[in-house]
């Protein structure tokens, strides 16, 4: 073999390898930021999200668990500004994976109230839907354009804007099969995290570990507690008595029941022992109370506390079973409690 | 006494990969491999100037379908198959043509060997053209940050090609051994047969190349058994073939 003959045939191998070489450290860095299991659909949310929530609706809508729960399920939750409404999309039918993140302060609704219900502002921040399924782009879009949308580019991708006085909403086809929806600034702001032109929450490592921590369940959320404050069904009398804590997760597992896990990462160790006590306190109310309804007796009995370190963790199981017994049907199925003398 | 195999096949290797390499047949391969590259600065150049949209149905076509459609059209249905049949079909019939076929017959090795090193010598030298050209498309453009969850499918294609490469040259070395005008025959098989045979219903898919450069373990198995089989045939005909050189 010659020497030019070598030399090309090294300069061909080296070509190769560093080739290889720069899509290997691409792909590690890639999957150091985002984690081993998370979505791909965290790529569009920006650092600054507060809450994310993410939900397998496939997996959700094919399970028996809600099939159990449809029966027992009433009204429909799509409002007439809804993504339904707005640009036909059949939720349950459409798609098949969906995140949704609150951004910028504390979580904002993702559907804007309807008139009257007070003025929409990015004050109380705004929401991102990320869908992926099935969409017929045209018929989307005819639909949007037929309500006023108008449609603009951003970073190459179309972005279908409705907007009247109070209400504004944007719907993006980012990819085939994949779309934003939300507040036009907020779907403009996931295409800058995309191109890499804005921090995005997978170089949150804080958050990134919360959510390699939830992430094998059917539906998942992480939240950064503080940004709870005032939207939680806890009066603030309660949220003010808890301890301090940083980070709320909660995963559930959904098949013909529903496996749950809530976690809270404390401030410090004290806080969670703190925390731990004080959830222990509420089971015993609850194991007290619960005497009397067999369904929910069940249901607490599976229920583990557990605390490591700065992490407070509870486990429990809707059985299809208690969901039977819990369903406002079966109120009269239910065996009587002790009469009280 | 049976003749060695591979000491010959190795020194035909040698001799016939400087040759192959510094051919001015190489001109072709070059501008083969050299056109994806081309085409690649310009369409990056177009999306980061933002001068040239490419959609379909509606949606822009990103980085991840750029590449993956410069793989699928321009390497598995052009290059990969053209340079095999060029190539491939030349490895003997050249000699023939060119009446030095008597040279390699007077020595005294097995004629398996001439083909089996030609062969080799072949693979390595269109390999060492065609990959790392698909690796410097893939550096030029898919922007960094896309590259992660591409990069499965970056050694997935470079596998598909390499096996592409083995078959297709296999194949036409066995064409280029056993026929007097292989490379009609070759031209017509991959831009007529293959792309008809593709769309039309039925099992006729299956007597092509292109159907099983599809990314499966039995289809990898199927194209390593196509290769194997084809090289033999051809190192078999050769040893019993009687060449017949025109004057």
């Amino acid at each position: 073999m010659t020497k030019r003959t070598r030399v090309f045939l090294f300069a061909s191998a080296g070509v190769l390898v560093a080739g290889l070489a720069t899509g290997l450290v691409a792909w590690a860095a890639g999957a150091a930021a985002v984690g081993s299991n998370g979505p791909d659909e965290l790529a569009y949310v920006p650092g600054t999200a507060s809450m994310v929530a993410y939900a397998d609706v496939r997996q959700v809508m094919n399970s028996p668990f809600r099939d159990r729960f449809g029966q027992y399920q009433r009204g429909n939750g799509s409002g007439p500004y809804g993504i339904e409404a707005r640009t036909g999309i059949d939720f349950e039918r459409d798609i098949d994976r969906v995140l949704i993140a609150s951004l910028a302060g504390q979580p904002g609704p993702l559907f804007p109230p309807p008139p009257g219900a007070g003025a929409v502002s990015n004050a109380t921040g705004m929401s991102l839907l990320v869908a992926r399924g099935r969409f017929d782009t045209v018929r989307i879009e005819g639909l949007m354009r037929q309500q006023g949308a108008q449609v603009e580019e951003y970073r190459g991708k179309r972005l279908v804007s409705i907007k009247d006085d109070t209400h504004g909403a944007t719907l993006a086809f980012v990819e085939p099969g994949l779309v934003l929806f939300g507040a036009r600034d907020g779907v403009r702001g996931a295409l800058d995290v995309k191109a890499g032109a804005a921090n995005g929450i997978a170089g949150n490592r804080d958050f990134m570990t919360m959510i390699d921590g939830v992430d094998e369940g059917t539906a998942w959320s992480v939240a950064k507690f503080d940004s709870l404050a005032g939207s939680t069904p806890i009066p603030s009398a309660v949220v003010n008595q808890l301890p301090p804590i940083n980070w709320l997760a909660a995963s559930g597992r959904i098949d013909s029941g529903l496996h749950g896990l809530v976690r809270a990462e404390a401030q410090d160790e004290q806080a969670a022992q703190s925390l731990r006590e004080v959830v222990q306190g509420f089971l015993a109310l609850a194991r007290l109370q619960s005497t009397r309804e067999p369904a929910y007796k069940g249901m607490l009995d599976s229920v583990a506390l557990n605390a490591d370190g700065k992490s407070v963790s509870l486990s429990f199981e809707v059985t299809p079973a208690a969901l039977d017994l819990l369903a406002p049907g079966n109120a009269a199925r239910r065996p009587a409690g002790p009469r009280r003398p | 006494m049976t003749a060695p195999l591979f000491g010959p096949a190795r020194r035909v290797f040698e001799l016939t990969l400087g040759e192959m390499l510094w051919a001015r047949r190489t001109a072709f391969m070059a501008l083969a491999a050299g056109a994806p590259i081309v085409i690649a600065i310009l369409a990056r150049l177009a999306v980061v100037n933002g001068s040239a949209v490419l959609t379909v149905n509606g949606n822009r076509i990103g980085t991840q379908a750029m590449f993956e459609t410069a793989v699928s059209v321009l390497y598995l249905r052009f290059i990969v198959p053209a340079l095999g049949v060029f190539y491939g079909t030349s490895l003997i019939a050249d000699e023939v043509e060119d009446r030095t076929i008597t040279y390699l017959f007077t020595r005294p090795i097995a004629r398996g060997a001439i083909v089996l090193g030609k062969y080799l010598a072949y693979l390595l030298c269109v390999a060492a053209v065609v990959l790392p050209s698909l690796a410097l498309v893939f550096l030029i453009m898919v922007p960094f940050q896309n590259m992660g969850p591409l990069f499965g499918k970056l050694l997935t294609d470079l596998g598909i090609l390499a096996l592409g490469l083995a078959a297709y040259g296999a194949l036409f070395l066995w064409a280029g051994v056993s026929f007097k005008r292989p490379l009609v025959g070759g031209l017509v098989f991959i831009f007529g047969w293959e792309p008809l045979a593709m769309v039309l219903p039925g099992y006729l898919r299956y007597l092509t190349i292109a159907h099983y450069l599809q990314a499966s373990a039995s289809n990898v198995a199927s194209v390593l058994a196509i290769t194997a089989a084809a090289v033999l045939l051809a190192m078999r005909t050769i040893q019993t073939r009687e060449y017949v050189l025109e004057q």
